[in-house]
């Protein structure tokens, strides 16, 4: 079974009607023949994107679902839409944990890997900060032994980048609709 | 459990001081703020009251319901975008 890192973009693609990538991220999140992980990047990314459609008011929830959300503060409403889209999709959440020592110069740092491959990586990719926090949280997981084998997003900013960022991990990266043409569900 | 010379001293002083009685309720007292204010910086996120609205959601599901609908203009992407701070 094919293992899939799933960008934010695509946890989110399936209850969006008016998105591009809608039909097949569905068929992702949906298909018993992918293992689904994202990272605990992946998650406060998806907990703040959620954060700002309820506010706006731009996600909604049956009249059932609804009533019930409303006897919750805000965050444990943003909490349970959370945790149903990652139930729903079956999506396995991983936390690279090593701590590794940054030597610079006469200080010394004690970090997580994937902060200091962020570190290491930033020059290179010359990409945003949060996009490296999730190329980074790829390779750790990659050196920790997870076997990843695609990694799936719908942001043209990454799609752009795709071929530095699997020179950097080893891991092709493609939209949902490129993932579905190489491995039909 | 050991204690370094200089912190028994410092205990005898909080005895001899009277805030404590002896050394063994000074070592209570402490141990039992200590990890209070521990217990207190630390972030809480209790989802136990979530549980049944999730289980509800997914039985939905379950049965053709759409529980989740995102009306944003804007694409799942852009609005993952929005906080990766992209123009």
């Amino acid at each position: 079974m094919k293992t899939v890192y799933l960008d934010t973009s695509v946890i989110l693609s399936p209850y969006h009607q008016g998105d591009p990538y809608q039909a097949e991220s569905l068929s992702i999140i949906a298909s018993e023949g992918l293992t689904r992980i994202t990272s605990h990047i992946g998650l406060i990314e998806l907990a703040s994107a959620i954060s700002r459609l309820r506010s706006r008011k731009e996600i909604q929830v049956p009249p059932e679902v609804e009533s019930s959300l409303a006897s919750l503060d805000f965050s444990k409403q943003v909490h349970s839409i959370l945790l149903f889209m990652i139930k729903r999709g079956n999506i396995r959440i991983m936390v690279p944990d090593t701590v590794v020592n940054l030597q610079m110069g006469d200080m010394e740092l004690s970090l997580g890997t994937m902060f200091v491959e962020t570190f290491n990586m930033a020059p290179r990719t010359l990409l945003r900060t949060l996009d490296n926090l999730h190329l980074a949280c790829l390779l750790t997981m990659l050196r920790e032994g997870q076997s990843i084998h695609y990694m799936v997003t719908a942001d043209e900013e990454l799609l752009k980048a795709r071929k530095k960022m699997t020179e950097l991990t080893s891991v092709p990266v493609t939209s949902p609709r490129d993932l579905l043409n190489i491995e039909p569900l | 459990m050991k204690l370094e010379k200089e912190e028994v001293k410092k205990l005898d002083t909080l005895v001899r001081l009277g805030i404590f009685k002896n050394r063994s309720q000074a070592i209570r007292r402490m141990l039992r703020e200590g990890i209070e204010k521990k217990i207190a910086t630390l972030p809480q996120t209790d989802l136990s009251e979530i549980a049944p609205i999730v289980e509800l959601m997914l039985q939905l599901t379950s049965r053709g319901v759409d529980v989740v609908t995102i009306t944003s203009p804007k694409t799942a992407a852009e609005i993952v975008s929005e906080g990766r701070q992209r123009p």
